[in-house]
């Protein structure tokens, strides 16, 4: 088939295994949807069977106190702050003491559904090769029953390249054409009926491309990934729904907690099994990759492909097959297996942020049960979550986004998934907070339904805004990182180490983004609410106390290096064509493949943008300047130096907007390096300012100045260069619909044009 | 008269049928026989475990188990028939005529046209619990009763 594809056809094959496959990721979220859908219903179950709405009810702090409190607080801490007088400590009420007892038999429940849900889930991996064989009625097929039919399942063993073959079982009487890899832990067998195996002589191009599709899973290392998910949705139904359906029929009969069940079963039920369903598509997609590779003639895989049920409409989302249609077209390209899918990044965020509260309550409530003091508690409600799920959210989103980034390289197009890629993620993130906080609906009905305070709605209203907003700044970071260093593994005729580190880094890198930077954010938007003035002092404070500065610093110029340090290895020790990133020859060489980065032209714009602006400091400055706490007495000399300090970083800002203009390739991320360069030259032309008072204060100067002018440059820069970058694809669209552009196109068939406005100087 | 009908007969006229109708499962027939007198119940004929398995859609890709169960029931109404006036000491004479009837050869023993009827019938019955389609059906009930019917 591939032979004969059509010109316009791609006349090569991506390799889908060159990055982890999208089975994985959906494993990890099936299996985090799973626990968190666990111990959400035990604890629901445990909520009404033993009756604790009430007494988690009368717990609850007055939300509108709560926040005049705070209020209170925060002010009195501004007097303090603004003085140079230590901060009093204010009393504090013992919450957790009132939730105590209550946590105390909450948490039993919990653990019964994580470890019924964990216990059954093993039980059916572990059982199911004995399931099977049972229900299959299999027998070993021995070298008697039928040598021919052995010697042919061996020699297509050994074209798979298979180390240990798997142990064949049969029935010899299934009247039904089937097959089946299956086992756990390394040994694996593969199930035959009778009516399949018969085919080795009836037609026997048909039974290898069968056989060896199967032989595929066991390459893929995806057969026990594939039963411990079939158990996990087993066992969820029988641990957890089946339960909590049975438990609506023991305690007293409410309409409202009939329909709170209906509504948490077929969503936890739905979520869970559409999500199973999809990563077993995804490993049936990945098996045909696989062995259309060992498969030379590609009809007998497309035929028996075609032999396939066929799905259609709604069940396409529902089925454990995809299409077969969709099968066959994997046959002239993989790029399917690329595409950024909008629903898997919605799952991504949905878990993320449902397994991280799931988390975050467990956390909580061990914490204040077994660890002594509030603050244990407190930090495991929200360091434990941070620690097991942002990673794993990390990962799965990021690999997504350098699959779809790797395929539009190679194919000549410019990588756009992490827009909506995130768009989809920061959806499903701040559908997966809706879900998890409405498990609370049943203690907010059994406290009469207080209403909230402005000031919290308004703290809900940004914490949704910073989750929606997070992914995608996050993987907009991710594709500009991938844009850097696929080129450069492109480059190499072995994938080798450094796409790998690059990847595991890039993954590594937006774990403070995801985990830090959003609940940083929500509490000084929260503080802006409470107290604005505070929120310049306590940025002053952040930015320039040790090690927070150094920190802040090294992370603001990971931000850029990581993408930016893609150019120190851009010439290979081995160049060649890629192999690693076709399925099978023809490989062709990918010349308009060249690096988004020009350091030199950001380098040179930051350091005389810096110069310029660092010699007029003294001069001009913005003519207003917050309060800031630095440790001296306010006087009009602190005063101009703090206004210098914010010119400092609004310049940073504008070298930023301007270097957008001015470069091609990853913009945002060259941006923010001139600026990281002009900040530098800015933060010594500002002591030097001080050298005509006195010597001796310069370095006083870049200890009170260098953390607030570099990460507060940088943090201005970001949105400044977003926005450039915005008007300047506005205005490039405009003028090429004007016509004013002309798009040249390279290559031989239009799915492998490039155009020429993405072929990019070295710098 | 049920010890008339061994394995090796039945096996002998269903082997004759999958050469006839199946010629495709021959070299796996003594496999699957062997399968089938060991334990009838094993017969499948919609496998399990479709939500993972590689599978064709084809209704009654095998016909082997088919073949196996109409010549057991069609030998088995034949035997019953044929032996119901002769002693116990004719049994394998009995069993070597039946033998010559449906290899077509020169027989002792032979159907009328009611009996031919009844054999098509059973066989018509089991292709049903199969689940084999109807054409398949009358094409294995023509093969059977044409092994039942005397040659001219």
């Amino acid at each position: 088939m591939r032979g004969a594809a059509a010109p316009d056809r791609p006349s090569f094959r991506l390799n889908p295994f060159a990055f982890p496959s999208d089975t994985t990721s959906r494993f990890i979220l099936l299996l985090l949807f799973a626990i968190a859908a666990s111990v959400l219903i035990w604890s629901s179950m445990a909520m009404l069977g033993l009756s604790l709405q009430a007494g988690f009810a009368s717990c609850s702090p007055d939300m509108a106190a709560t926040v005049n409190t705070l209020r209170d607080q925060l002010g009195i801490a501004m007097e303090h702050l603004q003085q140079g007088t230590a901060i009093p400590q204010a009393p504090t009420v013992d919450v957790a003491q009132c939730y105590r007892p209550l946590n105390r038999r909450i948490l039993p429940a919990m653990a019964i559904g994580a470890g019924l849900l964990a216990s059954f889930t093993l039980g059916i991996w572990w059982l199911h090769p004995r399931w099977l064989a049972s229900r299959m009625k299999l027998s070993r097929l021995e070298d008697d029953d039928a040598p021919e039919l052995v010697a042919a399942l061996a020699r297509i063993c050994s074209e798979a390249g298979l180390r240990r073959p798997p142990e064949f079982y049969w029935n010899p009487l299934g009247m039904a054409p089937r097959a089946l890899a299956y086992g756990r832990a390394g040994r694996y067998r593969l199930a035959l009926t009778g009516a399949m195996a018969m085919r080795y002589s009836t037609d026997p191009p048909g039974f290898r491309a069968v056989i060896l599709h199967e032989l595929a899973h066991i390459v893929n290392r995806d057969i026990d990934k594939t039963w411990l998910a079939v158990g996990a949705w087993w066992a969820l139904v029988a641990s957890a729904l089946v339960p909590r359906v049975a438990l609506q029929f023991w305690i007293p009969f409410r309409w409202i907690d009939v329909a709170a069940t209906l509504v948490q079963v077929a969503a936890i039920a739905g979520l869970v099994f559409v999500t199973r369903n999809a990563m077993l598509r995804a490993r049936e997609l990945y098996a045909d990759a696989r062995a259309s590779v060992w498969i030379s003639d590609s009809d007998a895989m497309a035929a028996a492909l075609s032999a396939l049920r066929p799905v259609r409409g709604v069940r396409r989302l529902l089925s454990p097959h995809p299409d077969p249609a969709h099968r066959l077209r994997l046959l002239e390209a993989t790029d399917p297996l690329f595409r950024a899918g909008f629903w898997d990044l919605l799952g991504v965020g949905a878990a993320t942020s449902l397994g991280a509260a799931i988390i975050g309550i467990v956390g909580a409530n061990v914490g204040n049960v077994a660890l002594p003091g509030a603050g244990w508690a407190f930090l495991l409600q929200f360091a434990l979550p941070v620690l097991v799920i942002t990673p794993l959210a990390s990962v799965a989103a990021g690999i997504i986004i350098w699959r779809a980034s790797f395929a539009s390289l190679v194919r000549g197009t410019q990588p756009r998934a992490a827009l909506r890629g995130g768009v989809a993620a920061g959806l499903g993130t701040v559908l997966g907070t809706m879900v998890a906080q409405a498990g609370g609906l049943p203690v907010w009905v059994a406290a009469g339904g207080p209403s909230t305070p402005p000031m919290m709605a308004a703290g809900m209203a940004m914490w949704a805004t910073i989750l929606f907003l997070s992914p995608i700044m996050g993987l907009i970071w991710v594709e500009a990182a991938a844009k850097t260093w696929i080129p450069i593994a492109l480059r190499r005729t072995h994938r080798g180490a450094s796409l790998k580190a690059a990847v595991g880094l890039n993954c590594a890198f937006t774990v403070p983004w995801f985990a830090l930077a959003g609940p940083f954010l929500l509490a000084l938007a929260v503080l802006w609410l409470l107290a604005p003035a505070i929120v310049g002092p306590i940025l002053y404070a952040t930015f320039n106390a040790f090690p927070l500065n150094v920190l802040g610093s090294f992370s603001v110029a990971a931000t850029w290096g990581f993408p930016m340090a893609a150019w120190l290895w851009r010439r290979p020790v081995t160049p060649g064509i890629a192999e690693w990133a076709f399925l099978e020859p023809p490989r062709p060489a990918l010349p308009h493949l060249t690096l988004p980065l020009a350091p030199g032209r950001s380098i040179a714009i930051g350091l005389a943008a810096g110069m310029v602006a660092g010699v007029m400091l003294g001069w001009v400055q913005v003519p207003w300047a917050p309060t800031l706490n630095l440790g001296v007495e306010q006087t009009p000399e602190t005063t101009r130096f703090v206004a210098m300090m914010v010119t400092a970083v609004l310049v940073q800002a504008a070298v930023a907007a301007l270097v957008v203009f001015a470069v091609s390739g990853v913009r945002v991320i060259q941006a923010m390096f001139a600026a990281f360069v002009a900040g530098n030259v800015l933060a010594i032309a500002l002591c030097l300012q001080m050298w005509e008072f006195d010597p001796t204060l310069i370095v006083l100067c870049l200890q009170v100045s260098y953390g607030f002018i570099i990460i507060g440059g940088d943090v201005a820069a970001l949105p400044s260069a977003l926005i450039a970058a915005i008007i300047k694809a506005g205005w490039r669209r405009v003028g090429s619909r004007l016509g004013s552009r002309e798009s040249t196109f390279t290559g031989s068939s239009p799915s492998q044009r490039v155009p020429r406005a993405a072929i990019v100087a070295d710098g | 008269m049920a010890e008339v009908v061994d394995q090796e007969l039945v096996a002998d006229l269903a082997r004759d049928l999958v050469g006839a109708i199946a010629p495709g499962e021959l070299p796996l027939f003594g496999a699957m026989s062997k399968a089938w007198f060991a334990d009838p119940g094993r017969v499948q004929t919609k496998q399990g475990d479709d939500v993972l398995a590689f599978g064709v859609a084809e209704a009654a890709a095998l016909l082997s188990p088919v073949l196996l169960a109409a010549a057991t029931h069609a030998l088995n109404y034949a035997g019953e028939e044929l032996g119901r006036n002769l002693s116990t000491a004719s049994v394998a004479w009995l069993r070597e005529q039946l033998r010559h009837l449906f290899h077509r050869q020169d027989s002792g023993v032979s159907l009328d046209a009611q009996q031919i009827a009844k054999v098509r019938a059973i066989t018509l019955e089991t292709a049903r619990r199969f689940r084999i389609p109807k054409q398949k059906a009358e094409e294995i009930a023509d093969a059977v009763t044409a092994r039942f019917a005397p040659t001219s």
